[in-house]
């Protein structure tokens, strides 16, 4: 600020920053803090961005001449699964989740994501697997079958080493932190914005990344799915993928392929995000087309899911199924270019600003458009049977990443870098680094889209000379070195502006967003004061709330009982509806994390009493870490005086939401596992459905019932009574619907490792009795904590929270039932 | 009135997508199907009956989703933000889902 | 298509950097007129229509690769196996039986039926046509004609492991008589 704050300010912002922030020395692995958490996502993310294209470097070394033989086939195909696994996983993804951790709650407002500790769960379960999958490749075991992993290349036979296992067991580690953060910033986005903040006022860059956590949500569960199934094909023998036995490796890239191109978007959006919130504020003036570019994103959050088939287009599925999705294909470019657009007729309108950010967003203009277009002629099934598997793909995925999601980032790291820092970036070496970029980009992969046109094939090792493609790798590879360069540019000039850059000004864009309300460099707490929001261009339309928020003229400028506080608001109208205690520094994410990596490394190392035991200590971990909550004394003994209540005395608070949103991630999940039934069935060669089915009728339904019975018991105490006795009744009555079901599943005698049939009837009744069992023990759990009164018929706070379990459990019950015993009784074996 | 309410609510800004991929899985199930028992394609090598079945079911979705639109739109509200956003998003569903019936009117169902 | 996507895109460019340069609009409603036509036509009818010819042109020539019925005949079958790292070639009606090379008659329809022993491969003659994937457990067909006759480079262009860079094949096209002569001496 340019004004020295006031004594009574300052020592506000010494009480807040005692209360909300880490932990001195080692105490800062305990920080749950978004701030701290989404800068060690960031830093994480760009180091393993380095470990990426250094492996990049090593490929395009290889291929630079024909007939190479640096590396052999061998290393070159784990360093090109490597380079693909490790930019989409541990950096694309987590860098863009650590981004929006970072701004979401500055934006809206908020002192905080609504689920602390969950974020820093998932940094260190993107840390702990990143090192896993990372460490496979200098034990040279690392996964060799490209980084979508085709069945049955990717089967035991076909890869005998670990390298597969690196890959299944660590993905579906780091993806905890995708569906963890797409859980909390889903739930802090619509219940924790600042007052007055309505849905139609949110900077545009809350709506892409709601769209992207709800894609996360419902685009991750497939390949989880897959790469568990993978993983028991792999381990157990189970029959999934396999032709012998009624797999079909076509599954495989069904469920690959519906996480991966939403996944694409999933980048894409928050990209384009930081566009939309660059482009307003150096063109000067609101964007044109806020309401065009909710509907480009809604849009494209949907017809991304209806596109997956286009990867699969020469895998011989009917021409006419195949047009659809090449139409979807293409209608996505409708909201593409409505978004370009509006983009356009904002600078259009607006007097613009030219400042490196902006030099970026050109790039990204320039790069992205290229690559959508050439999205466009692939969707088309024709041309895309000549390119598919070429360089001509490689080309276009890296224009429409590199361009639509690096190009970007690096525009809202300049822009933002201010805000970490108080200090500006350099014009001029930021330029040196653009242009070395944008040159070497274009050569490499420009370039790479005529050696495709000629006919190389993507994941060939070497090539002979002779075929016209020598001259081509060689002058990629001299532009990847180029780009590296500007990299490294990039890097130096932000390391040095750290200590030579000048000091910002406050809000130095001329911003519109709250995020700039807050002193530079950033604090712990965001906001001393939470104010009330009335236009969708806070600062431009509001200016005073720079001095007011920091002299604590608004909401919760007052330290009570020392928690931390931030506002939930209404989903749709943003009116203020309570006081979200927010949990301070805590060791059960490490603890847990730490566990959990333990319980992935026995699965690697197929020490599977040791895997028992981390199953139990997560468990352990993850109900300790519930059990202290709520009205627990640690936490929150008692209630607020002023007007808005503490969260954990109402009953509709951000730990339901929470459930909501994960039960839907759990549903996809579910749905995903239905949806490989009813494709394996149909479609799998060898598939063979038993005259009856091995389970018994009668136990399910007996079990069923009595499940139906623990819902009505357990409706009564939601509705009426809450008492210790009735919560254990219920508990009770769930424990018998738990054993009843254990003993169906016993007493069918399934094969596994014969049949896919068996193997899914497995794991449906493992995901049943998995679920079923987890509703019990919490209900269980609940039955205690109304005995230590930390819930009661006056706060049934936790209640409410359980109670979207018990629905979810007993409707996915009943499903599984008519699917799985209904529908082959009546379409009958054989088909 | 209850159709005031809904389209003045976010959730209505999610319907045309809903009924578009639902339209979608449908299209692609029927199909995929058909194809498999040999229901209603006729050998599969020439459009058949279920070439008409999608066209028309496609009309369907289109008219279904250009009418939710119109009430949208009609819909009065104090800013308009969401009746008039949800009645776009609808009437870009309602093309979406004809553009999708466009191949099955020339092509053969099962090749 | 290339000129069409091309046109496009240099004109979204041109656009671009004139609104950068160009001064800001000088009233509200103005910005706001012309900019719901911007998105309107830029955003809407271009890549629908766009859309449009780009299916009319492209589904038509989709269906002429189809394995569609011949009007005289049927087209001549060839099985190929692909295994790592090699593709076994065979012709079931003359029982010739072959190892990474193919032969075909030119200007007449062949119908390809692929399968894979082990892993999924790719078929592909890059300059013959389309690729088209080897699925264990699957049969696809793919159909190809050759007008000229010839040496042709083959490939896989499904990763498939170690050997995928040098699993190659060669495609003989001979005109007609040739290739009855050439199937006579196979068979002796």
């Amino acid at each position: 600020m340019s004004q020295a704050p006031s004594a009574e300010q300052q020592a506000r912002n010494d009480r807040f920053e005692r209360v909300w922030g880490n932990l001195p020395g080692w105490g800062t692995l305990s920080a749950v803090n978004h701030t701290t958490v989404g800068l060690r996502f960031l830093i994480t993310g760009l180091i393993f961005f380095l470990v990426g294209g250094l492996l990049a470097m090593l490929i395009r070394t290889q291929l630079a001449l024909p007939e190479q033989e640096i590396i052999g086939a061998d290393l070159y195909n784990q360093l090109f699964t490597m380079h693909g696994t490790v930019m989409m996983f541990l950096f694309a993804i987590p860098v863009l989740e650590g981004a929006a951790m970072y701004l979401i709650p500055k934006m809206i407002g908020a002192r905080d994501l609504v689920f602390p500790r969950l974020s820093a769960l998932g940094y260190f379960c993107y840390l702990f697997g990143g090192l896993i999958i990372l460490s496979s490749l200098f034990l040279q075991i690392a996964p060799d079958s490209g980084w979508f992993m085709y069945t049955p290349l990717s089967s035991r036979e076909f890869s005998p080493g670990m390298g597969s296992d690196f890959w299944l067991l660590g993905i579906t580690f780091v993806e905890i932190s995708a569906i963890s953060a797409g859980v909390e910033l889903a739930v802090s986005i619509l219940r924790s914005r600042a007052p007055g903040m309505s849905l139609q006022r949110m900077p545009l860059f809350s709506w892409y990344i709601l769209a992207m956590a709800l894609m996360i949500i419902f685009g991750f569960p497939p390949l989880i799915l897959g790469s568990v199934l993978l993983e028991l094909e792999r381990a157990a023998g189970w029959v999934f993928f396999a032709v012998e036995g009624g797999g079909d490796p076509l599954l495989w890239q069904h469920l690959f392929w519906l996480f991966g191109h939403p996944e694409v978007y999933i980048i894409f959006l928050p990209a384009a995000g930081i566009v939309s919130t660059l482009i307003p504020v150096f063109a000067g003036r609101p964007i044109i087309g806020y309401r065009w570019v909710v509907l480009a994103i809604i849009m494209m959050g949907f017809v991304s899911f209806g596109l997956w088939v286009h990867h699969m287009f020469t895998v011989g599925i009917p021409q006419m199924a195949q047009a659809f999705f090449s139409v979807a294909s293409m209608l996505v470019a409708i909201p593409t270019a409505i978004q370009i657009f509006v983009w356009l007729a904002t600078l259009w309108a607006g007097k613009v600003r030219f400042h490196l950010p902006m030099l970026w967003i050109m790039g990204f203009l320039i790069v992205f458009v290229c690559g959508g277009l050439t999205g466009v002629m692939l969707a088309l099934v024709p041309f895309n049977w000549q390119v598919h598997d070429t360089h001509f793909v490689v080309a276009h995925m890296h224009y429409v990443l590199v361009g639509g999601m690096l190009f970007p980032l690096v525009a809202g790291l300049y822009y933002w870098l201010p805000h970490v820092s108080g200090r500006m970036p350099s014009d001029s070496m930021g330029r040196w680094g653009f242009w070395l970029f944008f040159i070497g980009f274009n050569m490499t992969f420009l370039l790479m889209h005529l050696t495709g046109l000629l006919g190389m094939p993507r994941r060939v090792y070497t090539y002979e000379a002779g075929l016209g493609w020598g001259w081509l790798n060689l002058l990629s590879s001299v532009g990847g070195f180029v780009m590296a360069i500007g990299v490294a540019t990039v890097i130096l000039d932000i390391v040095l502006h750290f200590r030579f850059g000048r000091k910002a000004s406050p809000n130095p864009w001329q911003a519109d967003t709250l995020e700039w309300a807050i002193p530079m460099p950033v604090n712990a707490y965001n906001f001393a004061s939470i104010p009330e929001i009335r236009s969708r261009h806070p600062l431009w339309d509001q200016p005073e709330l720079m001095r007011s928020i920091p002299a604590g003229e608004h909401g919760l400028s007052q330290i009570e009982d020392g928690r931390r506080d931030t506002i939930g608001s209404d989903a749709v109208t943003g009116e203020a509806r309570e006081v979200m205690h927010l949990p301070t520094n805590s060791w059960e994410p490490l603890i847990t994390a730490a566990v959990l990596a333990g319980l992935c490394l026995s699965l690697l190392l197929k020490t599977y009493l040791l895997a028992i035991l981390f199953a139990v200590l997560a468990l352990v971990a993850c109900l300790r870490w519930s059990w202290v909550n709520g009205l627990h004394p640690r936490i929150a003994p008692r209630d607020r005086t002023g007007d808005l209540p503490l969260h954990s005395r109402t009953t509709d608070g951000p730990g339901r939401w929470g459930m909501i949103v994960t039960l839907m991630a759990d549903g996809t999940l579910f749905a995903s596992l239905l949806f490989g039934w009813l494709y394996l069935w149909p479609v799998a060669p060898d598939w063979q459905m038993p005259e009856q089915s091995p389970l018994s009728v009668w136990g399910l339904l007996g079990s069923g019932l009595v499940l139906a019975g623990a819902l009505g018991l357990w409706w009564r105490q939601v509705q009426g009574a809450v008492s210790v006795g009735g919560l254990l009744l219920v508990t009770v009555v769930g424990l018998a619907h738990c054993v009843a079901l254990v003993l169906t599943a016993i007493e069918a005698g399934l094969g596994p490792g014969d049949s896919a049939h068996d193997s899914i009837l497995a794991v449906v009744l493992a995901y049943l009795i998995f679920h079923s069992g987890l509703t019990t023990l919490l209900t269980g759990l609940q039955a205690l904590r109304v005995r230590q009164g930390y819930t009661s018929q006056a706060l049934p706070y936790e209640l409410r929270v359980l109670h979207p379990l018990w629905g979810y459990t007993v409707v996915v019950y009943w499903i599984s039932i008519v699917v799985f015993l209904a529908l082959p009784a009546a379409f009958g074996g054989g088909a | 009135m209850i159709r005031s309410r809904f389209w003045r609510h976010p959730a209505s800004l999610l319907l045309g997508p809903v009924v578009w991929s639902l339209w979608f899985v449908v299209l692609y199930a029927m199909l995929s199907l058909s194809c498999l028992q040999g229901w209603l394609v006729n050998g599969g090598d020439h459009p058949a009956a279920i070439n008409l079945l999608l066209a028309v079911a496609g009309l369907l979705v289109t008219l279904l989703l250009l009418i939710s639109a119109w009430s949208a739109w009609r819909t009065p509200s104090e800013t308009g933000f969401m009746p008039r956003t949800s009645a776009m998003v609808s009437a870009c569903s309602a093309v979406a889902s004809l553009l999708l019936v466009v191949p099955g009117l020339i092509m053969a169902p099962c090749l | 298509m290339l000129g069409l996507l091309g046109t496009i895109m240099l004109l979204v460019f041109a656009v671009w950097f004139i609104a950068l340069r160009r001064a800001p609009a000088k009233t509200e409603s103005g910005a706001r007129r012309a900019a719901r036509w911007w998105i309107i036509g830029g955003g809407l009818v271009l890549p629908m229509t766009a859309i449009v010819l780009i299916l009319g042109f492209g589904i038509p020539l989709g269906q002429r690769m189809l394995p569609l019925p011949v009007s005289d005949g049927e087209p001549l079958r060839i099985n190929v196996t692909a295994r790592q790292w090699q593709w076994q070639v065979n012709y079931p009606d003359s029982g010739i039986r072959l190892t990474d090379e193919v032969h075909i008659p030119a200007n007449t329809p062949v119908d390809l039926h692929l399968t894979s022993d082990d892993v999924v491969h790719s078929f592909w003659v890059p300059r013959l046509g389309g690729k088209l994937d080897m699925i264990p457990g699957h049969t696809n067909v793919l159909r190809l004609q050759a007008d000229q006759p010839g040496t042709y480079r083959g490939q896989c262009a499904e990763f498939c492991g170690t050997g995928h860079a040098h699993m190659k094949f060669r495609v003989q096209v001979h005109d007609q008589t040739a290739f009855q002569r050439w199937q006579q001496e196979v068979r002796e």
